[in-house]
């Protein structure tokens, strides 16, 4: 009788929570899109900005988070892929094993408005760099390294030991048997994290707002140590003039377009999951 | 070391996390013939074979002691390059374990990597190969399409293919049919007896019937210890000790 009662409650109680957190990210998302679908257009998308953001739109806030995400993944994918292969092809020492995991997670739990300090402190004010965007991608690259060291180290991980076997059953050396039967194995799982860093490192405002950012008045950059125009540190600047409604349905605008790509990253990130499991 | 014998163990002690899985074994395999390590499940076969091709060496707390020689070098040693090794020693293991692509970039996953090859030699090895281990007709027409979509017993002959290509001079299996269907594993037997003039074939199988079927020289291992050895003729008809005598007979 109790036990059956009891399934039944925990049963309701986990789908309500299910139901809420389903519900909260609906509503947000529809806050977002309602408020934004109405400044956005072509030629918001395609136009530089103009009078401090409040018209004119975001091409280049478009086209520096870009670059600032892509260029920190070519910085962070190599030393990531290369981790994960020594973590779970070379480390054989347990109590290292433990301290790499312990390192990896404190990292990954570092607050992002310390890293962005630590960008201002050692980069900008130290080695003298200035307000640099390269500098913001060396940043970002740091803050992506633990989940795509996680992400590569499970997807080689996990595949069984035999496998191992059977390529150096050949003849293979190690290092062929990590590229040519490991690496083309683990490839997806390591590019889902990939995308979900990516995701996650599109909308960081915090470490890049000293660092690598400035408001207004910037294109593309022509060397590597110039400010460019980011849209979370866009969307943070506009929402700060909250008395000018243009800029403010321009905010909106711009979370939406960064919402969007973010969506892009994580949804691309789950198909790929999902094509590994099929 | 006789001209007929393709390996000779010396006094082989393999321990693992420093307890003595095999003790003291000494022996010599006859070249080109079939030879099959018998014994109780724990009696250290599988870990017998796997050091011939040591692919144990890279797993920690394993430790090899004696001397095992083959082409009068002594396999253990720390100077001998491990890659060589397995060209020469092959090793079919007892799970099939095909790469994620096509059947013939499978067949020449190893040798591909050794040396460069013309792509009409790529067709005729993956051609002659796959007719060696009776598996050409079954996948002719698809030579293409993913290993993966084979059943087990088709993987199993295409991973011996695959350790052929690479042209070794021995060829270990390590219960190689034990997870496959009674047809399959015949395919592999007879396979076996036709690649005996070419390759030395040693082989690990829990089945006397298997056996008695295919082997010409048993080794027979218990706890560690070889307790007997010699054709499988005489083993299995005239046995001398008392152990091999128990096992033969719990086994009927």
């Amino acid at each position: 009788m109790n036990r059956a009662i009891y399934n039944r409650l925990f049963k309701r109680c986990i789908q309500v929570s299910t139901w809420l957190a389903l519900a909260l990210l609906v509503f947000l998302f529809f806050v977002i899109f309602l408020n934004g679908i109405k400044g956005l257009s072509l030629d918001f998308l395609f136009e530089e900005s103009k009078q401090f953001g409040a018209s004119g739109g975001i091409l280049y806030q478009i086209i520096g988070s870009l670059l600032l995400v892509f260029t920190s993944i070519l910085l962070s994918f190599p030393i990531a892929l290369g981790t994960a292969i020594y973590k779970s092809e070379y480390l054989k020492d347990l109590r290292f094993q433990k301290l790499t995991d312990i390192l990896l997670y404190v990292l990954n739990g570092i607050p992002s408005v310390i890293f962005g300090l630590f960008g201002l402190i050692f980069f900008v004010n130290y080695l003298n760099t200035g307000i640099s965007w390269f500098v913001g991608s060396i940043i970002l690259a740091i803050m992506m390294l633990p989940t795509i060291i996680l992400s590569s180290y499970r997807a080689i991980d996990r595949i069984p030991e035999t496998y191992r076997e059977h390529a150096l059953g050949l003849g293979l050396s190690k290092w062929q048997t990590i590229m040519y039967a490991l690496l083309p194995q683990s490839f997806k799982g390591a590019l889902t994290g990939l995308l979900l860093a990516m995701a996650r490192a599109i909308g960081e405002t915090a470490p890049i707002m000293f660092i690598a950012t400035a408001f207004s008045g910037v294109r593309y950059p022509t060397s590597l140590f110039e400010p460019i125009s980011t849209l979370p540190t866009h969307i943070l600047a506009l929402s700060q003039q909250a008395t000018n409604q243009n800029a403010l349905n321009n905010a909106w605008a711009a979370s939406l377009v960064l919402v969007c790509i973010v969506m892009v990253f994580s949804i691309s990130a789950l198909v790929i999951r999902h094509r590994i499991k099929s | 070391m006789t001209i007929s014998s393709a390996l000779e163990l010396k006094d082989l002690s393999v321990y693992i996390n420093n307890l003595q899985i095999l003790k003291h074994i000494n022996s010599q395999i006859p070249k080109h013939k079939i030879t099959c390590i018998i014994g109780p499940s724990g009696s250290g076969k599988s870990t017998l074979i796997r050091t011939i091709n040591r692919i144990n060496a890279d797993t920690e707390g394993v430790k090899a002691t004696g001397r095992i020689l083959f082409n009068e070098q002594n396999i253990l040693s720390n100077t001998i390059s491990l890659p060589e090794l397995r060209t020469q020693i092959g090793m079919v293991f007892q799970k099939p374990s095909v790469f994620p692509t096509s059947i013939k970039e499978n067949v020449l996953f190893g040798i591909k990597r050794l040396k460069k090859i013309s792509k009409l030699e790529k067709e005729n090895i993956t051609k002659n190969q796959l007719k060696q281990v009776a598996l050409w007709d079954e996948v002719r027409t698809r030579l293409d399409t993913q290993a993966t979509s084979l059943s087990i017993g088709q993987q199993q002959r295409l991973c011996i293919a695959r350790s052929l290509a690479v042209k070794p001079q021995i060829l270990l299996l390590d219960e190689p049919t034990s997870a496959l269907d009674p047809i399959s594993t015949l395919a592999i037997e007879r396979m076996m007896l036709t690649l005996k003039d070419q390759y030395t074939i040693v082989f690990v199988s829990h089945n006397l019937e298997q056996a008695k079927r295919i082997a010409d020289y048993i080794v027979f291992i218990s706890e560690g210890e070889l307790i007997e050895q010699g054709s499988a003729e005489r083993v299995f008809n005239h046995p001398t000790q008392l152990k091999t005598q128990r096992y033969l007979a719990s086994s009927l």
